[in-house]
């Protein structure tokens, strides 16, 4: 009887979370195997029409000085939202900047931005780039004087906004929103955590490694703990990036960058903050023998890593588990040609 | 609503807020040069500062001492200047209370429209954060040497955390008038070496101490 009484308002409370849920859900893919997200969708309610705003200001070059460079320079859509080929990313008149452009995807799961963790939250993110000399090169005052000034923007801020006069604010909620879309989460393995398909044996065998060996930091579902970790790169005598002690200025951060993501890691190499290595077999390598050891190495990376080649390439084979075909392939996160 | 303002309905005339940059208690415009004690000529090309979460004391709650939550003080902006109180003319003020700058809550957020829009070049770009107040200038000294000056304080994580609290008495009637003396500042900031600040950290929040002791209200 007491536990009859107890369960009703449970399933309330339940039911009205379930409700707060739906809300973000009609729009984007919340995954049920995804912790909840970090974003606060209540100050930045998400609609079709700021999401399409979103869109059309992320491929659009009218975010930079020379009108040339839109975001999707060094974030392509078929490349899990990266710039492939490239070690560090290329500006604005062909300038190239001192780090690689990471892959977006699930940023409504992220707590810090930048392989420094520089921008604290996911709507300042767009000032950097508009503003970096070698980047963009302008400013969002520059960028919302020229929106203001365009038919199209008045046109598309006035259906998202029921104002047609853009401002800062406008501009870097619509981007949010569109980036809030970028939601990963078709690719084999996650069909595997839903039941729905079974690993090969080789996969089977490179999860466990995984687990063993890789998953304290790139964490499960999100394959980052969000955390910032030194994994024992030799640093780049000519970059000289120190990472994550620029931003907090504690000597324990020296070397420290941000865990990425592995989801679509097939699609978005050259890999780490500086794009030092190729292919995945690179990386397997630094693990297991090139790590470099520093004050601030993580302790889950002081042990060598012992694998077989076989062991190596079955952790490969996962990692392409990861692969999210779906997501790199879908039409609404494409340039917006009606 | 309509209670309060029956109760007031004969006093109707609010108080404003008017803010005031000084030098030795002459008002500063942008255009002109001031001078210190040892001959250099100091002029201003850029003052702006947040104020936030300002609160007239005694801290009544029945009446609004709601001013707009942030305000942006711009010295090129007269429109800036003078804002409402939400007091009435009458009303006793024993003192002001104020953020100087933008608090953590707020840097940690996301986007803000209106005096906190980025587009009013307030916010860093390459790391995430207010600029709670900029400065510029340049001083001449007396062998005719430039150097410019340029402060660009803000921060909100310990150890750079600049925010600063006043807290400031006034005698109680009368007109409310915020002075910034930027003489007394000029004194006390270091001229010699630390005459470009433009990222948090300690040095940021030494200055910021300093900004924060040259507020009276009169
Ligand atoms: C010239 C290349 C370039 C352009 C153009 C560019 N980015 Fe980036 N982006 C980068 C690089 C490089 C980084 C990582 C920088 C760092 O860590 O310091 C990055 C990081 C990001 C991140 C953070 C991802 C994470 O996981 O931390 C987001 C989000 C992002 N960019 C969105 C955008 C948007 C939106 C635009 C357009 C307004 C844009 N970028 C334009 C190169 C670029
Ligand atoms: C101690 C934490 C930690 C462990 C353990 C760890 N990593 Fe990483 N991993 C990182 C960090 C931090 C980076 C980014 C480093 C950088 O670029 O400076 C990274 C980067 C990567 C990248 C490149 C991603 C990209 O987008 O550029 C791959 C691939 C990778 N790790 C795979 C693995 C595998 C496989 C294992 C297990 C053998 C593993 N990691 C174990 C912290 C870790």
């Amino acid at each position: 009887m007491f536990h009859h009484s107890l369960k009703k308002p449970i399933i309330w409370v339940l039911i009205l979370i379930s409700f707060a849920f739906i809300k973000v859900d009609d729009i984007i893919n919340l995954p049920e195997h995804f912790p909840k997200p970090v974003y606060d969708f209540k100050n930045n309610p998400l609609t079709k029409e700021k999401i399409y705003l979103g869109r059309n200001l992320f491929y659009d070059p009218i975010l930079s000085h020379d009108n040339k460079v839109p975001c999707e320079n060094c974030h392509s859509p078929f490349t899990a939202f990266t710039h492939v080929d490239h070690a560090l990313s290329h500006g604005i008149y062909d300038s190239i900047g001192t780090r690689n452009s990471p892959a977006l995807m699930n940023l409504a799961w992220q707590k810090k931005f930048m392989w420094d963790g520089a921008i604290n939250n996911l709507d300042m993110q767009a000032l950097a780039p508009i503003s970096h000399p070698a980047e963009m090169g302008s400013s969002i005052q520059e960028v919302v004087t020229k929106l203001r000034a365009s038919k199209k923007y008045k046109d598309l801020f006035y259906k998202a906004f029921n104002d047609s006069i853009a401002t800062g604010e406008n501009t870097l909620k619509a981007l949010s929103q569109f980036l809030l879309t970028l939601v990963s989460s078709g690719s084999r393995y996650d069909k595997f955590i839903q039941g729905k398909l079974k690993f090969t044996e080789q996969e089977e065998n490179g999860y466990k490694l995984f687990k063993k060996h890789c998953a304290v930091c790139h964490t499960e579902p999100l394959f980052t703990n969000g955390s910032f970790e030194n994994n024992g790169l030799i640093p780049d005598p000519l970059l000289k990036d120190s990472g994550r002690i620029k931003i907090s200025a504690n000597p324990s951060d020296a070397y420290k960058f941000k865990v990425p993501t592995l989801r679509n890691i097939e699609y978005t190499f050259p890999y780490m903050h500086d794009g030092r290595f190729k292919s995945l077999g690179d990386v397997m390598n630094h693990y297991t023998k090139g790590i470099h050891h520093s004050k601030t190495l993580s302790a889950e990376l002081r042990n060598r890593i012992v694998l077989t080649s076989n062991e190596k390439v079955d952790i490969v084979s996962f990692l392409l588990t990861l692969s999210d075909k779906e997501f790199v392939f879908n039409p609404d996160h494409r340039f917006p040609s009606e | 609503m309509l209670f309060s303002f029956c109760v007031f309905g004969q006093e109707t005339t609010q108080k404003d807020l008017l803010f005031e940059a000084s030098w030795g208690g002459r008002k500063i415009h942008p255009d002109s040069t001031y001078t210190m004690d040892k001959g250099s000529v100091v002029q201003f090309e850029i003052l702006k500062l947040y104020l936030s979460d300002i609160r007239f004391l005694p801290d009544d709650s029945k009446r609004d001492v709601s001013v707009t939550k942030v305000r942006l003080i711009d010295l090129s902006d007269s429109l800036s200047l003078k804002f409402k109180t939400g007091l009435l003319k009458n009303d006793i003020v024993t003192g002001v209370r104020f953020l100087l700058g933008i608090d953590s809550l707020v840097n940690v957020s996301g986007v803000y429209g209106g005096d906190l829009d980025p587009t009013k070049g307030m916010y860093w770009t390459w790391q995430s954060g207010y600029i709670n107040f900029k400065i510029e200038g340049s001083i001449k000294d007396v062998n005719g040497r430039v150097r410019s000056f340029k402060w660009h304080i803000g921060g909100y994580q310990s150890p750079g955390n600049a925010l600063q609290e006043i807290e400031l008495k006034h005698n109680g009637i009368g007109t409310l008038k915020l002075v910034l003396d930027l003489e007394k500042f000029m004194k006390e900031a270091d001229l010699n070496t630390k005459t470009n600040i433009m990222s948090p950290g300690v040095e940021a929040v030494k200055l910021a101490e300093v900004l924060a002791l040259c507020f009276t209200i009169h």
